[in-house]
């Protein structure tokens, strides 16, 4: 019978500075992939994840301020269910802090994630940047996200069930 | 007159096109991040230009090695589909994915919707 090994899961963070350092990226990719492949079992749910971290890892490379981001990536068991839980967090300069809250908490708030998802792919090009980062994690991964803020850092929350490669005993 | 594309060459990204009249089939290889996306939107632009020329009404983007594709890289195509969609001209655009990787048909959904019947996603 396959059973869940009570030990199962994996993590990893990086502290750093990651503003422009988009060279960082395919390793972290790399690190999520080995570590979804040894714990989950389907491919797809690997591929979601490392889509889902490049995404809020690219938002600390384009927009922190600078200093100790973090980005701590985890399979881990929540009341007895798999899941795989990303947090970032990062600082947000006061000129554009209302901003990134503002749109944060409308990707949080929204009832439709892919109807949102439609409406800024649709309005792509009318700003700067992409902007899909976050709402791509949220409508394309399925994974509930989550924000807080303190002083002037701004903390994410990806999270979601994930189906764990399971042990024969 | 045959619309010529210049390529591109990088080490993490790079395509290959084929030209036949006004259609132009576009390998898409490695991955499409925050770094390689400029890339693409540079492709794109010289494609659209080739558009406006009359020299390309026809794209199929094979996308059996293409491992990443990010938000920058989705906006890009957004925009370019917007662009060739105010156009009028173009008759089809398709991606054509890797069955092996599933995530590509999820990740290109909402340019689907975005851009059908124009675009067809197989």
């Amino acid at each position: 019978v396959p059973i869940l090994d009570p030990t199962w899961g994996a993590s990893f963070s990086v502290t750093a500075a990651f503003r422009g350092r988009a060279p960082l990226l395919p390793g972290v990719r790399m690190l999520v992939s080995d570590l979804c492949s040894q714990c989950l079992e389907h491919l797809e749910e690997t591929a979601l994840l490392v889509m889902a971290v490049q995404e809020l890892t690219e938002n600390l490379v384009k927009y922190s301020e600078g200093g100790d981001d973090l980005l701590r990536f985890e399979l881990c068991i929540l009341q007895g269910q798999p899941m795989a839980r990303i947090c970032t967090r990062n600082r947000v300069s006061s000129e554009h802090r209302g901003a990134a809250i503002e749109l944060v908490s409308r990707i949080v708030a929204a009832a439709d994630a892919n109807a949102l998802y439609d409406e800024m792919v649709a309005s792509s090009g009318e700003r700067d940047g992409s902007r899909l980062g976050l709402i791509r994690v949220r409508a394309e991964a399925g994974l509930a996200l989550s924000y807080s803020v303190e002083s002037d850092r701004l903390n994410i929350a990806a999270t979601g069930p994930v189906r764990a490669k399971a042990r024969e005993r | 007159m045959t619309a010529i594309v210049d390529d591109i060459m990088g080490t993490a990204f790079s395509t290959k096109s084929l030209v036949s009249g006004d259609q132009v089939t576009v390998q898409l290889i490695g991955c499409l991040d925050l770094e390689t996306a400029p890339l693409l939107r540079r492709f794109l632009t010289q494609l659209a230009r080739e558009v406006d020329a009359g020299g390309l009404l026809e794209f199929e983007f094979d996308l059996e090695h293409l491992y990443l594709l990010s938000s920058s890289a989705i906006s890009h195509f957004a925009i370019w589909l917007k662009t060739l969609r105010a156009s009028k001209r173009v008759r089809q655009v398709k991606f054509r994915t890797n069955p092996n990787l599933a995530w590509q048909r999820r990740s290109l959904d909402a340019l689907w919707r975005l851009a059908q019947p124009m675009l067809t996603v197989e």
